[in-house]
Order: C-alpha cells, then structure tokens, then sequence
C-alpha cells in the first residue's frame, strides 16, 4: 500500500508543476486531460489487478483460534477445595447422624468446561465412633445418606470398615 | 432453701449463656484467607508484564491494585478522574497550540501575499504562493497526523494483546466460580473479537482511514485532480464496516452472554436448592466450604476484569482526547483563516479534521468492543453467590 499512496503522491505533484509551468493555451487542456487518466490509472491499479492475488475474504478469519489456555494449576487447586469442602460436610452429614471420625474420600473427574463429576465416594469406617443409643448402622443406610447429598447413585459409594 | 434456689437460678442463667453465646464462624477471615489462597495459585505475571510495559499506575503495579480492589480500598472518585482528564486536555492543546498558530500564521501570510494581486503578480505566482503554503501546512499537519495514526495503531495492537493475555485469566476465574458453560462459550468469542480488531480494525479501516488522509492532501493540492468522491467512498466503507462490525458483536454477545449465564445460573441455583434442601442442618454448612471457594473466584474475577477496564482507560483517554482536540482545533482553524486564505486551506484543514474523526470513531469502536466483552465475563457468574 505504501508504494501504491507513492506513486499516486509523486504523479500528483508532478503534476502540479507540470500545471503550474504550462503556459495558458490550448495545449495545457490537453496535457492536463492526460495526467488526470494517469491519476485515475494509478489508483485504480490495485483493483485491476486484485484477481491475480486471489484475495479472499477468509483471510481475515484465518487466524482464528478457539481454544483459550486455562491456568491449570489454579483450577486443579480450587477443585481440590471445592471436593475437600464436599467430603467435610459428608463427615459433618454423618455426625449429625451420631457416627464419627469418618474419613469420606471423593474422586471427581472434571473436564473444565463442565461440572464437577464424582466418580467414586469412599467412606473409611475404620477409626468410627458411633455415639448414639444404637450401637448398630445398617450400612445402606450410610450409603443412602452420602449418595443422596451428594446427587449420585448408590453404586458410586463405598464403605470401607 | 434459698441458697438452693440461687444456685439453680445462677446454673440455669450460665446454661442459657452458654447455649446463645456459641463461638460464630467468621465468614469474612475465611473469605479473606481463600481470596489470598487462591491470589497466590493464580498466574498473573503476563498480566503484569503487560501493564508495566504499557500503562502506568500510581502506587505499584497491576497486583497491588487488584489486592486493594479485593480489600476494598479503591479510592479514584469522579473529581479526581475529571481532574485527570482536564490535565490531559489542557497539556494536549498546549503541545499542539504553536503547529496551529504557524497553520494560521502561514494561511493569513499566503492571504496577504495573494492580496496583492494582478497589478503586480501574475495568476502563476497567486498558483505558486498557494502551492507553497498549502505545502507548508501539510507538512506541519504530517507530523501530528503520523503520530496520530501510530497511536491508533498501538492501542488496537493493545487491545488484542490484553484480551490474549486477560481471557485464560478470567475464563479460569469463571471456571472456578461455576460458570462453565459461560467459560466454554466466552473461550471462541474472544478469540473472534481479537482477530476482528487486529484483521478488520488494522488490516481494513486503518489503511481506508489512512487512504482518505492522503486523497484529502492530495484533493487539495492539485486544482486539477478531484478525489473527492473516492474520499467520500472510503468513508462510507469505513462506515457501514464499523457499524456492521459493532452492531454483530455487540448483539451476539449480549444474546450469548445472557443465555449462557442464565443456564449457569439456574444449574447452580438447583444444585444449591437441592443440596440445602434436602440436608436442613448441613445446608448450612454447605455455604461455608464450597460458596466461599466460589464467592473468592469470582470476586477475584471482578477485580481483575475491573482492573483491566481501569489500567486499558488509562491508556486510551489521553491519544482519544489528543486526536478529538486535534480534529476540534483544525476545525477551528479552517474557521479562522477561511475569509482571509485561498479556500483550498480552509478545505484541507476541514477534510483532514473529517479524516481525524473516523479514526477517532474506529479508536472508540475497538475500545467499545473490549468493554462489552470484559463486561460481560464480570457479570457472568456474579448473581449466583
């Protein structure tokens, strides 16, 4: 373009003197007539000429690129504290029902662009410490409990004693 | 028996202290201390980069200012900010005012001169002394006009870095409040409107605009050569592409931004409705752990998105207001030396300040695209918490 906005430039100002050094007769028409066809030449020059540059108007979309890289260390963290926050108030779920010292592990599977999925939920009874009358947990009960709370089936949910 | 009576009664008093004075959780240290948790697993030094190589803040860099934001302490008021502005305005004209007074002082000395008419000069030497004037002034007014169009240049070129740079941060930031349908639409909308800016906005209007600038010399110099129309073409080209350009974007994001956040919104209001609801007692304590992580990001989120919009304001307002006085002050002089100069100065002076207003409109356009768009991602996943 740069040379193109030159030629036009220097075709203009030689024009100008060229006027401005011609006498004032019938030549001068003439002369003038001429150059202005050479100025409209020259600045039609890039359009006569656009088909041999195959120009698309693709090219202004052909850079695109969709993906944005997310900071995955960042998200990694705060879907480690959103699942460790999901597993405290299991084990504060279970407590108001009198069984304590539970150990609730919940492996999640996460694409980003979509919500958390819990994959597996593990209830570790080992150290448990039941403080209510009866001694005695029916474990489907337990299962019940967490899978409901946490929206998944049954099946996701294990117990560990 | 009495005795008996007041120490039931002191027993009784202590119970009820001790059952309504139970420790509260405080919320706002554990929204404290998550804000810090996640400010220090986050990535903001191209960020930072960015705003150190481009935009200079007062008190520290882009960090410190997204921390007071976070700790509430933002203390720019409209006085002060009008105050700024009105120091750029003035500081401008003053750098500008001697191109000007010499644009005048040369048009009024080419007036005088072609005063002195047929008695004495031929209508070659009338042609010439306008010829020469009329090149002194578009050499003077070259100069402003370059650095114009660099600076045009530069705060598009701008643009497009600091959406690249800012989107990871903040469609992560949406991720982590919960707004993942939003985070996977935003991700190929912004990537649109940067290469819009850089292939439409420089590739296409920056050159018309620079097109009409030169045509606008060129129209004026030779009384035999008209551009006018062509002039008049480009301009219309600039503006059905900008208005095109602006009117898509904007009402494409405002559809997909809606419609996104609504979707965003209603799964994370069942989920929370769901949970709290089914588990009466433990709905409570949902809403420390897991709203709280969320509550942080997304507060995060604004404060970044807030300081983008401020520092990407900062860059701009002073070539905005450099290239709106410009055009203001060429008018002016168009007006001044119009009834005492040849009328091909006044009309180049007028056609220059029409060129200055396009790229003026073209600056604004871009500008207004990445405000929408920053806009939008803050209000995403804002009304949920």
């Amino acid at each position: 373009m740069k040379d193109w906005i030159l030629s036009i430039g220097i075709v203009v100002v030689i024009l100008s003197i060229i006027s401005l050094l011609l006498p004032n007769g019938k030549m001068g028409k003439y002369v003038k007539c001429v150059f202005s066809l050479l100025v409209v030449f020259v600045v039609l020059k890039p359009v006569v000429f656009l088909g041999d540059n195959n120009a698309t108007l693709d090219q202004i979309y052909s850079d695109v690129h969709t993906d944005i890289p997310l900071q995955e260390n960042y998200l990694d963290f705060v879907f480690e504290k959103k699942v460790e926050s999901l597993e405290q108030n299991c084990e504060k779920l279970l407590e108001n029902h009198q069984i304590f010292n539970v150990n609730i592990k919940i492996d999640v599977d996460s694409d980003y662009f979509q919500e958390l999925r819990i994959k597996k939920v593990t209830a570790n009874f080992e150290n448990a410490v039941i403080k209510s009358e009866n001694k005695h947990i029916d474990i489907i009960d337990v299962k019940n409990i967490i899978a409901d709370y946490l929206g998944v089936s049954n099946n996701v949910v294990e117990i560990y004693q | 028996m009495t005795k008996k009576f007041v120490i039931i009664f002191l027993t009784a008093i202590n119970f009820c202290f001790a059952i309504f004075n139970q420790p509260k959780t405080a919320y706002a240290d554990q929204l404290s201390d998550s804000i810090d948790e996640q400010m220090s697993n986050i990535d903001l030094s191209g960020l930072k980069d960015f705003f150190d190589e481009n935009i200079t803040m007062e008190k520290g860099g882009v960090v410190e200012f997204i921390s007071n934001l976070l700790d509430g302490n933002f203390d720019k008021d409209g006085q002060s900010a009008l105050g700024y502005i009105s120091s750029i305005v003035f500081r401008q004209a003053r750098e500008m005012l001697p191109s000007f007074i010499c644009i005048i002082i040369i048009a009024v000395l080419c007036g005088i001169l072609q005063g002195i008419k047929s008695s004495t000069f031929s209508q070659s030497i009338n042609d010439l002394i306008s010829f020469v004037g009329l090149l002194a002034i578009i050499l003077v007014v070259s100069a402003q006009i370059s650095s114009l169009i660099s600076s045009a240049k530069n705060i598009m070129e701008n643009i497009a870095k600091l959406i690249t740079i800012m989107s990871p941060i903040i469609t992560s930031l949406m991720v982590a409040g919960g707004a993942n349908v939003s985070a996977g639409i935003y991700s190929p909308t912004v990537s649109t409107l940067s290469n819009i800016i850089s292939n439409v906005m420089l590739g296409v209007l920056l050159p018309l605009v620079m097109i009409m600038f030169v045509f606008s010399v060129i129209s004026n110099f030779s009384s035999s050569v008209k551009l006018s129309k062509f002039i008049d073409f480009a301009s219309s080209t600039i503006k059905w592409i900008l208005g095109i350009t602006a009117t898509i974007f904007t009402i494409f994001m405002t559809v997909q931004g809606i419609a996104s956040a609504t979707y965003d919104g209603v799964s994370i209001k069942a989920a929370k409705y769901a949970i709290s609801n089914s588990i009466p007692i433990v709905g409570g304590f949902l809403r420390d752990g897991f709203d709280i992580v969320v509550a942080g990001s997304v507060l995060i989120k604004n404060s970044v998105g807030i300081a983008c919009l401020f520092g990407f304001l900062i860059m701009i307002i002073s070539p905005v207001i450099k290239m709106s006085l410009f055009s203001l002050m060429l008018k002016g002089c168009s007006a001044i030396v119009e009834p005492i100069s040849d009328p091909r100065i006044p009309n180049f002076c007028a056609s220059i300040s029409k060129c200055i207003n396009y790229l003026v409109a073209i600056t604004l356009v871009s500008s207004f695209m990445f405000f929408i768009n920053v806009l939008l991602m803050i209000f995403t996943a804002n009304a949920f918490i």
